[in-house]
C-alpha cells in the first residue's frame, strides 16, 4: 500500500463524482479562458487593422482646410531621409448606372508613385492614368462595380480659399469626374486606408494626383503628407517641417507692385490670417497693411456707382469719417471734396446670411487716375471676379444685379480692372470688414534691401508654422494606442459572462463540497487510525486536484469550441457591435495558461478550504458523517446584515416615493440589490428556524421543507444562485430597448426631428431661407437645424477603438431649446435652458460641451464635469468641459459645442455638414424624396431619426442579448446544480426512502415530496430574484414611455420556472428509478 | 497501569449553547496491560462517548486521561496521530472500510500513517487475515463481501500496528448472531494471543461475561458489575 496507490485507487473508484467535478472545472475554465481569448483576439485584430489601414506609413501632416505645396514633401523627404508622399485627401460620392446607385462618404485620394513608397507597395498607385481609378473592394461590392466599368465621382470642391469667405463663389460646390475602374484593391492593397481610428472600413477611391489637382485647379497644392518614418520621432518631423516650409506652403505670394521698390504679400485665401498678420507687420521692412473690399454701391447726389472695390490708406492719410476717391468715381457721382457719400455693402454672416449695411463718409480728396488710385493689384485675387473678362461674367458669392451694371462700368473694368475707386482709413476698414477669415488682404513692403529670399529667410525663422494649424500626427502610434485602449472585449466578455462564470465556479465548489462530504466518514476513519491531517489533506488535494488539472485541460478544449461559437456570433448575428470582418480568433498560449491557471487555482483553493474545514472538525462528529453547523457568531452577523440591508432598501424606496420628483433609476437599482441580499439571508435564517421547529403534525409539505433545510448550506447556495441569476436576467431583459417604437417627441432621443442628415459636401447656405429652398426644388414645409462639423473620431458605440477626440458639432443652442433630455447634469447646466448653457463663458481657454451620457461614460471613460482637450485651427490648445450628458440620442458619437465657440476655434470652417430636419411625419416619405433629390449633389445621407437611434440601440441590445444568452446558460448551470444536489440528496436518503416505501408510503407521494422540496427551493430563489429585480427596474416599468414589456418579463420568469421544473422532474425520476428496498435496508 | 482515567466530565450542548445533557460525570477507571474490560449500559448512557474520549476522537470537559503514565490531555499534532496509529486500535459498529480499496489495502491503510515498513506489516497482515479467515478474499473490495467478512477485516486493520489497547464499540452490533458470536470469540482470542488490552462496549451480557471485568455505565459513572 502506498499513498500514490491510495490516490489513484480513489481517483478511479469515484470516477463518476470526479467526472462531474471535472466537467464543472472544465466549464468554468472554458468560460473564463474564453472571455480572455475574446479580448486577446479583438485586440490582436484591431492592432492588425492598424497595419491594414496605414501600410508602412507612420505619420501624417495636415493643416485643417489649408493646402500647401507638393514640394514641401520633397524638401522634408530630403531632410528626414524617409519616404514622404503628398496626397490630396478629399471626400465625395460615387454614382453608377446614371444615378440609380449612389454611395456618399467616399474617401477620394489623389495619389502617385510616392504614395506607393509610403505604403510599401510596388507600382500600384504609380500607374493610374488620368481616366482611371482604383477602388476599395467594399466600394466595388456596394456599387456592384467590376474592373473596366465606368463610375462617376462627385467630389467636394477643394479650394485654396475657404468656401465661406466673403465673395467666394459657391457655384461649384462639387466637381464631377468620370473614370474607369482600373483595379479593385483588397485589404493588402490599402483598401482599408483611413486616418480615423475605427474598425469600420471606409469606401476608398484612389485617383491620379495630377488629375485630381487639375480638376480642382490647385496648382500642385495638396492637403496631406503621408510619412513612412519608422523609428523617427514626431518632434523630428515637426522640426523638419519648421526648417523646410516656404511662403508658398502658407498660401502666401510675393509680387512687386506698380510702385518702385515696393512688394506686396497676399494670400491664396484672400484674407491674411490674423496670426500671420502679427508676424507680417513685425519685420525689418516698413510694412503697410491693406484691406480691399467689394461693395454693392457708392451713392451721392442720387447717383449710384454699382459694384466697386474699396481699399485703404494709412490712418495718417485719412480721417475716420473721410475717404479719398479717384477721379473716375468723382466724375461718375459728380461729387467734390467735402461732399458726403454713402457706401452700401454686404456683411457676410454664418451660412452666407447677408446683411446689407451702409456707411457715409465725407470726401477728403479726389485723386488722379494714377499710382495707387488706379492700381488693380490692390484687388485680391477672387476667382470668378478679379479674373472675369467683363462685369457681366462675374461669379461672386453675393447676389449681383446685372441690370444695374452700366456700360461705363464695363468700360472702367476694361481699362482699370478692379482698381479700387475709393479709399478709407485702415482702422475704419478693419472696423467694417474684419471677419473670421482675417482682417487684411495684403501687406506692402518698401525698402531697397527687400527681396523675396531675404524675406523668406527671415520670416521662416520667426514664424512658427504650427500656429496655422499644421499638425504632425503619429498615426500609427495613435492607432495602436486606440486599439489597445479601446473596448476591452476580454473585460467585456468577462462582464457579460459574469453570471455564467459565477454559476460555473459555484457549481464546481458545490461539486467539490459534495465530493468531500461523501468522504466525511472515510476521513473520520483515516483520522481515527492515526493518519495525519497533512497526509489526508495532501491525498485528497492530490486526488481532486488531479481532477481539476484534467478538467482544466478539458476546459481548454472547450475554450476553443466556446470561442468558435462566440466568433461565429460576432462575425454573424452579433456583427452589429463590431462592424468589421477582420476579427479572427487568436489563441495566445500565455492567455490560455492564465485562464487555465486561474480556474485551477480557484478550484484548488476552494477545495483546500473545504478539506481544511472538514479536518478541523472534531473526529467524533466526522465519524458520524456530520459536516457540522455554522457558528453562533456567523448566524448573528447574517441576521444583522439581513435586517440592515432590508431597512436600507426600504428607506431608499420610501425616500424615492416621498420626494415628489421623478424616480432615480440608480437608487431603485441599489434598493433592488440590497433587497436581494436581505431576502436571501432571511431565507437562510428562516431555514434555521424551520430546522429547529417542532410540530405534532406531519405532512408531505412539512416533510419536504424539513428535508430542504437539512443541509442549509446546499439549499442556500442553490437559492442564492437562482436568485442572482433571475435578478440579472430580469434586470437586463428589462433594459432592452425597442427604439423602433420611439416617438418623435422633443424630449426623446430624436429631439422631435424627423431626419438626421449628413452631406459629403458642406452646404454653405441657410436652408431655411425660402429662396435657397426653392433653388433646391424643395417646397415641403421643412425646417432645418444646420450644424457645423469639425473632423474627429466616431465616439459612438459603433467604434471599438479608444476615442479621445470625438467629432465636434457646432450648433446654435437656440435651435435645440426644449429638445432632448439630460441624464446627467453639472451645476454649469441651467435647469430651465440647458442648451443655452453652451453659450457660457469660462475662464482660461475652456468652453462648455454636451454629449450623450453613454459616450461620456463608456467611450470617453469620463464623467460630466471632466474636460477634453483639443487643438484648434490656430494651433491653440483649448478645453471642452462636459457640462451635461444626454439620454441616448441621435447625437451619439459627437460632442456638441455652441456655433459661436465653434467659429471662434475653427474660423475658416465652411458651411454645415449635418442637418436636423423637422417636418410632418405624415409626409415623411415625400420629404425624404424631396431632400434626396434636392441635395443630391451634396452627397446626402438621410437617416430617419428613430432608425438612427435603433442603429445605436441595436449595439446595446446585442450586448444585452449576449448577456442574456450567457445569463440563461448560467441559469441552466444553476438548475443543473439544483439537479445534482437533488440527485445527491436522494442518494443520501436512499435508506429513508426505502423505509418509507417499506412502511407502505406510495412511490408517487415520495416523488411528490421531492418535487415539492426542490421546486420550493427553486421557486423561492426565483421569487427572491424577481422581487428584487422588479424593484430595481421599477422606474422603467412605470414611466409613461416605458419600453419594458411587462408581459414579456412575466413570460421570462415563467420560462425560467418551467425550465427548472422540467430539470427537477427529470433528475427526481432518474434518481428514483432504481428501487431495491431489500438491499438498501440491509445496509442499514 | 495502561490506562488511567480520573474524574472526567463530558456534556453535550444544543446549538443555541444550552446544556442538552451531561453524559459523563466525574468518571474514573483503570485498565491494566493485557486486561479485557466490557462496558455495558443502556442506550444513550455514554458508552461510545467514553470510547471516543479514550481514542481522543473527542475531548473531555474536565478530568484526566493517562496512557502508560503519559497524560493524553496535552497530546496534539504528530504525538496524537502516533497515539492513534501505534498505541490503540479501534473497531467500530460498522466496518467503515474504504470501498475503493481491497481488504488487504484497507488493512494496510494505517501503515501509511507512521512510517511503518510495508514489508513487515504485510506479513503481519497476512498472518492476521489468515487468522480471521479472510486471506483468500484479500483482493476483493468491501462491496463484494459480507458484513461479517468486512468486520473481520476491520478488526485486522485495528490490530495491524500491534496496539497496546484495542477499543471495540459494539463490533458485533451490525452482524447476525452466528457472525457476531464468531467475531467476539475471535476478538477475545486475538486479545489473549497478542496480549492486547481490550475495552469493548457491548449490549451482550454473554459476551461481557467472557471479559476479565464488566463495568456498567450509569448516570455518567462506571460501576463494577458482579
Amino acid at each position: 500500500m502506498s499513498r500514490i496507490k491510495l490516490i489513484l485507487k480513489s481517483f478511479v473508484y469515484y470516477w463518476r463524482k470526479n467526472l462531474a467535478v471535472g466537467i464543472g472545472v472544465a466549464v468554468s475554465t472554458a468560460i473564463l479562458t474564453g472571455a480572455l481569448v475574446v479580448g486577446d483576439s479583438m485586440q490582436y485584430s484591431l492592432q492588425r487593422l492598424v497595419d491594414l489601414r496605414l501600410g508602412e506609413m507612420t505619420h501624417t501632416l495636415n493643416a485643417g482646410d489649408r493646402f500647401f505645396t507638393r514640394q514641401l514633401a520633397f524638401r522634408m523627404e530630403k531632410d528626414l531621409d524617409v519616404s514622404v508622399a503628398p496626397v490630396l485627401l478629399l471626400e465625395g460620392s460615387a454614382v453608377v448606372d446614371g444615378g440609380q446607385k449612389r454611395l456618399p462618404k467616399v474617401q477620394v485620394l489623389g495619389v502617385n508613385d510616392q504614395t506607393d513608397k509610403v505604403f510599401g507597395l510596388e507600382n500600384w498607385f504609380a500607374d493610374i492614368s488620368d481616366d482611371e481609378v482604383i477602388i476599395s473592394e467594399n466600394l466595388a461590392k456596394r456599387l456592384d462595380l467590376k474592373i473596366g466599368e465606368p463610375v462617376l465621382f462627385r467630389i467636394r470642391k477643394a479650394s485654396l480659399i475657404p468656401l465661406n469667405a466673403p465673395f467666394v463663389s459657391d457655384e461649384e460646390i462639387s466637381m464631377s469626374l468620370r473614370l474607369t475602374v482600373k483595379a479593385i484593391a483588397d485589404q493588402n492593397q490599402m483598401a482599408r486606408f483611413s486616418l480615423h481610428n475605427s474598425q469600420t472600413a471606409p469606401f476608398n477611391a484612389f485617383i491620379s494626383l495630377t488629375r485630381l489637382d487639375r480638376l480642382m485647379e490647385l496648382n500642385g497644392q495638396v492637403n496631406t503628407l503621408l510619412i513612412a518614418g519608422s523609428g523617427i520621432e514626431t518632434e523630428q518631423i515637426e522640426e523638419s517641417l519648421q526648417n523646410t516650409w516656404e511662403l508658398g506652403d502658407l498660401g502666401l505670394k510675393i509680387k512687386e507692385t506698380l510702385n518702385e521698390q515696393e512688394w506686396e504679400i497676399t494670400s491664396d485665401r484672400v484674407f491674411l490670417d490674423d496670426v500671420l498678420v502679427d508676424q507680417l507687420l513685425n519685420t525689418q521692412w516698413s510694412a503697410e497693411p491693406i484691406v480691399s473690399y467689394f461693395v454693392n454701391k457708392i451713392e451721392a447726389n442720387n447717383v449710384t456707382t454699382p459694384y466697386s472695390f474699396l481699399s485703404t490708406l494709412p490712418d495718417a492719410e485719412c480721417g475716420r469719417e473721410e475717404l479719398v476717391i479717384n477721379k473716375w468715381l468723382a466724375d461718375d457721382l459728380k461729387v467734390d471734396v467735402g461732399d458726403s457719400l454713402t457706401i452700401t455693402y454686404y456683411e457676410v454672416g454664418p451660412l452666407r446670411r447677408l446683411t446689407v449695411k451702409d456707411v457715409s463718409f465725407s470726401i477728403k480728396s479726389i485723386e488722379a487716375m494714377k499710382g495707387r488710385f488706379a492700381d488693380p493689384s490692390l484687388t485680391p485675387d477672387l476667382p470668378g471676379l478679379s479674373d472675369a473678362g467683363n462685369c457681366r461674367d462675374w461669379e461672386t458669392g453675393v447676389p449681383i444685379d446685372l441690370e444695374s451694371i452700366r456700360d461705363k462700368d464695363e468700360d472702367y473694368w476694361d481699362e482699370w480692372k478692379g482698381s479700387p475707386k475709393a479709399f478709407v482709413a485702415l482702422s475704419t476698414a478693419n472696423e467694417l470688414w474684419s471677419n473670421r477669415f482675417g482682417s487684411l488682404t495684403a501687406v506692402r513692403y518698401k525698402g531697397p534691401d527687400f527681396s523675396e529670399k531675404t524675406f523668406q529667410d527671415q520670416f521662416s525663422k520667426d514664424f512658427q508654422i504650427r500656429k496655422l494649424g499644421f499638425v504632425v500626427l503619429d498615426a500609427r502610434e495613435s492607432g495602436q494606442r486606440a486599439a489597445l485602449e479601446g473596448v476591452d472585449f476580454g473585460e467585456l466578455f468577462l462582464g457579460l459572462s459574469f453570471f455564467v462564470l459565477l454559476a460555473g465556479v459555484i457549481l464546481s465548489l458545490l461539486l467539490y463540497n459534495l465530493t468531500i462530504q461523501s468522504r466525511v466518514e472515510q476521513i473520520g476513519v483515516m483520522r481515527s487510525i492515526g493518519l495525519t491531517k497533512s497526509f489526508i489533506r495532501g491525498s485528497l488535494l492530490a486526488e481532486i486536484g488531479l481532477i481539476s488539472i484534467v478538467g482544466g485541460l478539458l476546459g481548454l478544449l472547450l475554450t476553443w469550441a466556446y470561442n468558435e461559437l462566440i466568433f461565429a456570433g460576432l462575425n454573424g448575428i452579433w456583427q452589429g457591435i463590431i462592424r468589421t470582418d477582420v476579427i479572427s480568433l487568436r489563441l495566445n498560449p500565455g492567455t490560455l495558461a492564465t485562464g487555465y491557471g486561474i480556474s485551477v487555482l480557484i478550484g484548488i483553493t476552494g477545495l483546500f478550504f473545504a478539506v481544511n474545514t472538514l479536518l478541523n472538525k472534531q473526529l467524533a462528529q466526522l465519524k458520524k458523517g456530520g459536516f457540522g453547523s455554522r457558528t453562533k457568531g456567523f448566524k448573528n452577523l447574517e441576521t444583522y446584515v439581513a435586517i440592515l440591508s432590508g431597512i436600507i432598501a426600504i428607506m431608499i424606496l420610501m425616500w424615492q416615493v416621498l420626494q415628489n420628483k421623478s424616480y432615480d433609476p440608480t437608487s431603485f437599482f441599489m434598493a433592488g440589490g440590497l433587497l436581494l441580499l436581505s431576502l436571501s439571508l432571511s431565507t437562510d435564517l428562516l431555514f434555521y428556524h424551520l430546522d429547529k421547529s417542532a410540530s405534532n403534525k406531519t405532512s408531505n409539505w412539512r416533510l419536504a421543507w424539513k428535508n430542504a433545510v437539512r443541509n442549509r448550506g446546499r439549499s442556500f447556495s442553490i437559492i442564492l444562485l437562482l436568485a442572482l441569476g433571475t435578478f440579472l436576467i430580469v434586470t437586463v431583459g428589462a433594459n432592452r430597448k425597442n427604439p423602433f417604437g420611439t416617438e418623435i417627441s422633443k424630449e426623446s432621443g430624436t429631439g422631435g426631428f424627423l431626419f438626421f442628415a449628413e452631406t459629403t459636401v458642406p452646404v454653405l447656405q441657410d436652408l431655411n431661407d425660402q429662396e435657397t429652398q426653392s433653388s433646391y426644388s424643395m417646397d415641403q414645409s421643412t425646417e432645418f437645424v444646420q450644424i457645423r462639423v469639425a473632423d474627429g473620431d466616431d465616439a459612438s458605440c459603433l467604434n471599438l477603438h479608444a476615442v479621445s477626440h470625438p467629432r465636434l458639432l457646432g450648433v446654435d443652442p437656440e435651435f435645440l431649446s426644449g429638445r432632448f433630455s439630460f441624464a446627467t447634469k453639472t451645476p454649469y447646466l441651467d435647469e430651465e435652458n440647458p442648451w443655452g448653457s453652451l453659450d457660457q463663458e469660462f475662464e482660461g481657454n475652456i468652453i462648455p460641451g454636451i454629449a450623450d451620457q453613454t459616450i461620456i461614460q463608456w467611450s470617453l471613460m469620463k464623467s460630466v464635469g471632466d474636460t477634453l482637450w483639443y487643438t484648434d485651427q490656430l494651433g491653440e490648445e483649448y478645453g471642452i468641459v462636459l457640462i451635461g450628458g444626454l439620454v441616448s440620442s441621435i447625437f451619439q458619437g459627437n460632442l456638441i459645442i455652441s456655433e459661436d465657440n465653434f467659429i471662434k476655434h475653427y474660423p475658416s470652417s465652411s458651411g454645415s455638414g449635418i442637418f436636423l430636419v423637422e417636418g410632418d411625419p405624415a409626409i415623411q416619405g415625400e420629404i425624404a424624396e424631396e431632400l434626396n433629390s434636392g441635395l443630391r449633389d451634396f452627397g446626402l445621407n438621410l437617416q430617419f431619426t428613430p432608425e438612427r437611434l435603433a442603429e445605436f440601440s441595436s449595439v446595446e441590445n446585442t450586448y444585452l442579448s449576449i448577456f442574456l444568452l450567457l445569463g440563461a446558460l448560467g441559469l441552466l448551470i444553476g438548475t443543473l446544480g439544483l439537479g445534482i444536489v437533488l440527485a445527491r440528496s436522494v442518494q443520501e436518503r436512499q435508506q429513508e426512502i426505502a423505509l418509507q416505501r417499506a412502511i407502505g408510503i406510495p412511490r408517487h407521494k415520495i416523488f411528490t415530496g421531492i418535487l415539492i422540496e426542490f421546486s420550493g427551493l427553486m421557486i423561492l430563489g426565483i421569487l427572491i430574484g424577481s422581487i428584487s429585480a422588479i424593484t430595481a427596474v421599477f422606474p422603467g416599468l412605470i414611466s409613461p414611455g416605458s419600453e419594458v414589456q411587462v408581459t414579456s418579463l412575466i413570460g421570462l420568469i415563467a420560462l425560467i420556472i418551467l425550465n427548472g421544473l422540467i430539470w427537477i422532474s427529470i433528475f427526481a425520476s432518474f434518481s428514483m428509478r432504481k428501487e431495491n428496498l431489500a438491499l438498501v435496508l440491509k445496509s442499514e | 497501569m495502561l490506562l488511567q482515567i480520573d474524574n472526567i466530565d463530558k456534556s453535550f450542548y444544543l446549538k443555541d449553547g444550552r446544556l442538552a445533557r451531561k453524559v459523563l460525570n466525574a468518571l474514573s477507571m483503570q485498565v491494566s496491560e493485557g486486561e479485557s474490560v466490557a462496558i455495558v449500559g443502556p442506550s444513550g448512557s455514554g458508552k461510545t462517548t467514553l470510547l471516543n474520549l479514550i481514542a481522543l476522537l473527542d475531548k473531555p470537559d474536565a478530568g484526566e486521561i493517562n496512557f502508560s503514565g503519559v497524560s493524553l490531555s496535552g497530546l496534539s499534532g504528530k504525538k496524537l496521530d502516533e497515539y492513534r496509529n501505534q498505541s490503540i486500535g479501534i473497531v467500530f459498529q460498522l466496518h467503515h472500510l474504504m470501498p475503493q480499496l481491497s481488504l488487504l489495502e484497507n488493512v494496510l491503510l494505517p501503515t501509511l500513517g507512521a512510517g511503518n515498513k510495508n514489508v513487515d506489516k504485510l506479513s503481519r497482515a497476512k498472518e492476521l487475515l489468515q487468522r480471521v479467515g479472510v486471506w483468500d478474499q484479500r483482493h476483493q473490495k468491501p462491496g463484494e463481501l459480507s458484513g461479517g467478512e468486512c468486520q473481520r477485516a476491520a478488526v485486522v486493520r485495528a490490530l495491524i500496528s500491534q496496539p497496546d489497547l484495542l477499543l471495540a464499540d459494539e463490533p458485533t452490533g451490525a452482524l447476525d448472531e452466528e457472525n457476531a458470536g464468531k467475531l467476539s470469540d475471535l476478538l477475545l482470542e486475538i486479545h489473549k494471543e497478542q496480549g492486547t488490552a481490550l475495552i469493548m462496549v457491548t449490549h451482550s451480557a454473554e459476551l461481557a461475561a467472557k471479559m476479565d471485568r464488566r463495568l456498567v455505565l450509569r448516570n455518567g459513572q462506571l460501576e463494577e458489575s458482579k
